[in-house]
């Protein structure tokens, strides 16, 4: 554990979404300005059969983008748009339950967002070869405290104060993928009391 | 020092199953048990006729007795190099052979929601291992299993009467074939398809359900590859300051260890990396399963089961 | 017939640190250094039986702290069970350990080990733990818990089972109550690559696409090991990341007057098997400490320490955790190095 932190391999790396031509059917899903990387994505591989491409996306209350303004009917199969991302949540495992072998997904959103709809991907026996991710939008983390197991939301700053145990804790690049966060740290373990300031990173 | 363990076992059981298919039951001279094995597993068997060793590997079918016996079913190949036809015409009971410790080049992919298996002919004999385990697990599986009649059908009544809801018989005598296409569609997220057979037949099932949108990492086969023949060549050995030459229809590997010169080997058919030799001087026909295209382009290592010098010499740095 | 002197009464790995090395163990421990400086490799060998009486001479060495350290995982388990985890495909893996720790002790240390099986029907007994325990092999209902847990509650060292498959290894069950400073569950479910994450340098190297291919390969019945090192402060074992906020602050609490107590060396005797009916790997980390004090008695060690320390890379330091009372301890070792 130290002040200084070293390039850590297990840091996801994102890239825009990547189109898979073997694909029989493909399932795009957003959270709010993630909308974007799903038009780009659909504006660049025109040659997907409609058919073959089902839409949800989970529309922000702050940022209301309306889908349907930038994706046309004509673009795809069907579209769903959902109040929230839980609601979204919520209704991914049972398509996924109802859906075949020979799909992609295909997310595009916040770090947090991709990492919880992954997680029913995976649950639902998909590999990582069979969806793509994009980050559009905030890079606010999911961090672990293994003092007291508890998962702070949305830390957008290098140090925080656990949820669970109030102690001051400093997030490392060290992610987890099945629990979609970065393993967190009491900040002045080494000298109780030396905490410094902190800096806000991941907007 | 050799790395190739292996145990001399006995036959205690030979029988005809169909016309082509001949079942083996081994146990250990030494009368310990075998070593427990995982599915897909398949072990080595050394004979010796008299004047050279064949070494060929067969996937385990099954165990009994706690693993005080190995099972596995050969195959006769009239137009191979003559292993298959030594173990039918000249193994039998009490005879002693040599084998391998067991290892997995197709093992099962345990976190799969369902299991889809694809054998054809002989090819079903690692998914024996694998409905075993299939069954201590309760895990969902399917079986598809062509066979040219129901009597050289190795196995297709027992699996039928033990698992009528999950095997699919398709006999071709009857006019009956498996449909790839039917099979692959509509299968669940999560399932993983496991293909063993004809090297046509895995061809043809493995471009299917690419087409078909299944990704590699879903995808498993298994194919029993032996070493094809080709030119004759010498090979010096530069370490050991010797020649040898290399027949038409030995591989390098088998050569070798006719002169006496062991090399760690597993698989002996390309694909598991153990055999793999430095070259210090000829040009190579690549084989493998295993090389990368760089090691391949560079020219200074080389598969000795299954690949071959390009010319008409090698030097290896052994 | 190998004889363990089991120390009694227990020894403690925490609070009023009561662990302490015997000549014999001080005289068998592993230094891990082969030259007088250190840098990251690939490091394997075979692990086959070594000298009588040293740490290789069995599969999994029981020494002089076993009831010692058993409790230690005891207590540690009581306060966190989840040091304890596993994925629910992991069931043959888990016979495969239980298998594996039982064959071995009963072979090595007939005295205290002993395994009877009648087919399924396997009568367990360990007598320094007073265990005697019949069950049915493969048959978890028959065990008070899962059967890596149950096994590994009675072995010395940390233990990880990885599945494998994409050509890759997978840590998906783990028993882990001696970190040297990585976390379960954090760490459960990732990848090779990913669970080595956070170690610097070694990945611009290429060590880890070596080891993870040499890994891949290896076959039954040829287990392979390595030595890894760090410096724990007192002879704590949990140094994990879920009690970090608990000893961290001892890093702070070195002075030139209790170097040679307090600094201790912390070795990884880890080794790799093949599991047979799972195709999966055991990670088996043997942990062993010894004070600086113990250490230096011996002036070829010393002398060496003292060299490794001090041309020891500011990264591997900082990541080991050593740069707070780095300098210190390099004067203090200063005095065995002419």
């Amino acid at each position: 554990m130290t002040e200084e932190i070293s390039e850590i391999k297990s840091k996801p790396v994102y890239d825009i979404l990547q189109y898979d031509p073997k694909s029989r059917s493909n399932l795009l899903v957003s959270e709010g300005n993630g909308l974007v990387g799903l038009v780009d994505f659909l504006n660049g591989s025109e040659s997907i059969p409609p058919s073959t491409i089902n839409v949800m996306c989970a529309i922000s209350n702050a940022e209301p983008l309306n889908p349907s303004s930038y994706i046309s009917p004509d673009r795809c199969n069907k579209m769903r748009l959902f109040d929230s991302v839980n609601a979204l949540l919520e209704d991914l495992p049972v398509t996924l339950s109802n859906s075949q072998m020979g799909l992609r997904l295909y997310i595009c959103g916040s770090e947090i967002f991709l990492w919880r709809v992954a997680n029913l991907a995976r649950a639902a026996g998909m590999h990582k070869s069979e969806y793509s991710m994009q980050l559009i939008g905030s890079k606010a983390r999911r961090v672990y405290c293994p003092h007291c197991k508890t998962t702070s939301e949305e830390v957008t700053t290098d140090i925080h104060e656990c949820v669970g145990c109030g102690l001051s804790l400093v997030n490392c690049d060290h992610f987890s993928r099945e629990m979609g966060a970065y393993l967190g740290f009491r900040v002045d373990a080494e000298a109780h009391g030396e905490i410094p300031e902190r800096k806000e990173l991941y907007r | 020092m050799s790395t190739n363990f292996s145990h001399t076992a006995r036959v205690i059981r030979a029988d005809q199953v169909t016309p082509l298919i001949k079942h083996f039951s081994f146990e250990r001279v030494d009368g310990k048990p075998f070593s427990p094995f995982s599915a897909g597993s398949h072990v080595v068997i050394g004979m010796n006729n008299g004047t050279n060793t064949h070494k060929n590997p067969y996937s385990l079918v099954g165990s009994s007795n706690n693993f005080m016996e190995y099972e596995i079913a050969v195959r006769l190949d009239s137009t191979g190099r003559g292993g298959s036809l030594f173990m039918h015409n000249n193994i039998e009971l009490g005879s002693e052979i040599q084998i391998g410790n067991p290892y997995n080049l197709f093992p099962v992919y345990k976190p799969a929601k369902k299991h889809l298996m694809i054998a054809g002919g002989v090819g079903i004999t690692p998914f024996m291992t694998y409905i075993d385990e299939m069954n201590l697990m309760h895990s969902n599986f399917e079986l598809h299993y062509s066979v040219r009649d129901f009597e050289n059908g190795a196995f297709a009544k027992e699996l039928q009467d033990k698992y009528p809801n999950q095997v699919n018989l398709y006999i071709q005598a009857n006019g009956v074939m498996a449909n790839f296409n039917e099979i692959l569609d509509n299968q669940p997220l999560g399932t993983h398809v496991y293909v063993c057979g004809p090297q046509q037949m895995v061809a043809d099932a493995l471009r299917i359900a690419d087409e078909m949108g299944w990704p590699n990492s879903s995808v498993h086969s298994e194919e029993f590859k032996a070493p094809e023949p080709g030119n004759p060549f010498t090979v010096t050995l530069a370490k050991s300051d010797c020649k040898i030459n290399v027949r038409s229809r030995e591989s390098l590997l088998e050569a070798l260890e006719n002169a006496n010169i062991e090399i760690p080997y597993s698989c002996r058919g390309g694909a598991c990396g153990f055999c793999k030799t430095e070259v210090i001087d000829g040009e190579i026909t690549h084989r493998d399963y295993f090389l990368t295209d760089a090691e391949k382009a560079s020219g200074n290592c080389i598969m000795p089961c299954i690949s071959r010098a390009q010319g008409d010499h090698l030097t290896l740095n052994i | 017939m190998t004889n363990v002197a089991f120390k009694k009464p227990l020894e403690t790995y925490r609070e009023d640190f009561t662990y302490a090395n015997s000549e014999k163990a001080i005289k068998r421990f592993p230094f891990p250094y082969p030259e007088d400086q250190y840098m990251y490799s690939v490091n394997m060998e075979h692990h086959v039986r070594g000298e009588t009486g040293s740490i290789y001479e069995n599969t999994f060495d029981v020494d002089e702290h076993y009831l010692s350290e058993m409790e230690e995982r005891r207590i540690v388990l009581e306060k966190d069970p989840d040091r304890f985890v596993t994925l629910s495909h992991m069931d043959l893996h888990q016979w495969d350990v239980l298998e594996l720790l039982m064959e071995s002790f009963a072979q090595d240390y007939p005295k205290y080990f002993s395994l009877t099986k009648d087919g399924d029907h396997w009568i367990w007994e360990n007598h320094p733990l007073g265990i005697k325990h019949s069950f049915i092999f493969g048959d978890k209902s028959t065990l008070p818990c899962e059967p890596a847990e149950y096994i590994t509650r009675q072995a010395q060292g940390d233990f990880v089972l990885m599945d494998q498959r994409d050509n890759d290894l997978y840590a998906d069950t783990a028993m882990i109550t001696c970190a040297a400073d990585w976390s379960v569950p954090f760490d459960l479910g990732m990848s090779f690559m990913e669970w080595h994450g956070p170690v610097p340098l070694a990945h611009g190297m290429g060590v880890f696409e070596r080891a993870l291919k040499y890994l891949l390969m290896i076959r039954l019945g040829q287990p392979v090991r390595r030595l890894n090192w760090t410096l724990t402060i007192n002879s704590r074992m949990d140094t994990s990341p879920e009690v970090y906020h608990e000893w961290g602050h001892e890093r702070g609490s070195i002075t030139p007057e209790n170097v040679g107590e307090k600094i201790h060396l912390r070795v990884e005797v880890q080794t790799l098997f093949r599991l047979p009916r799972s195709n999966g790997m055991l990670f088996g980390i043997r942990t062993y400490l010894i004070s600086m004090e113990d250490l230096c008695k011996n002036p070829l060690w010393a002398q060496r320490m003292h060299r490794v320390v001090k041309s020891l890379h500011p990264e591997i330091m900082d990541y080991k955790g050593i740069t707070r009372y780095h300098k210190t301890l390099q004067d203090w070792l200063s005095q065995f190095d002419h």
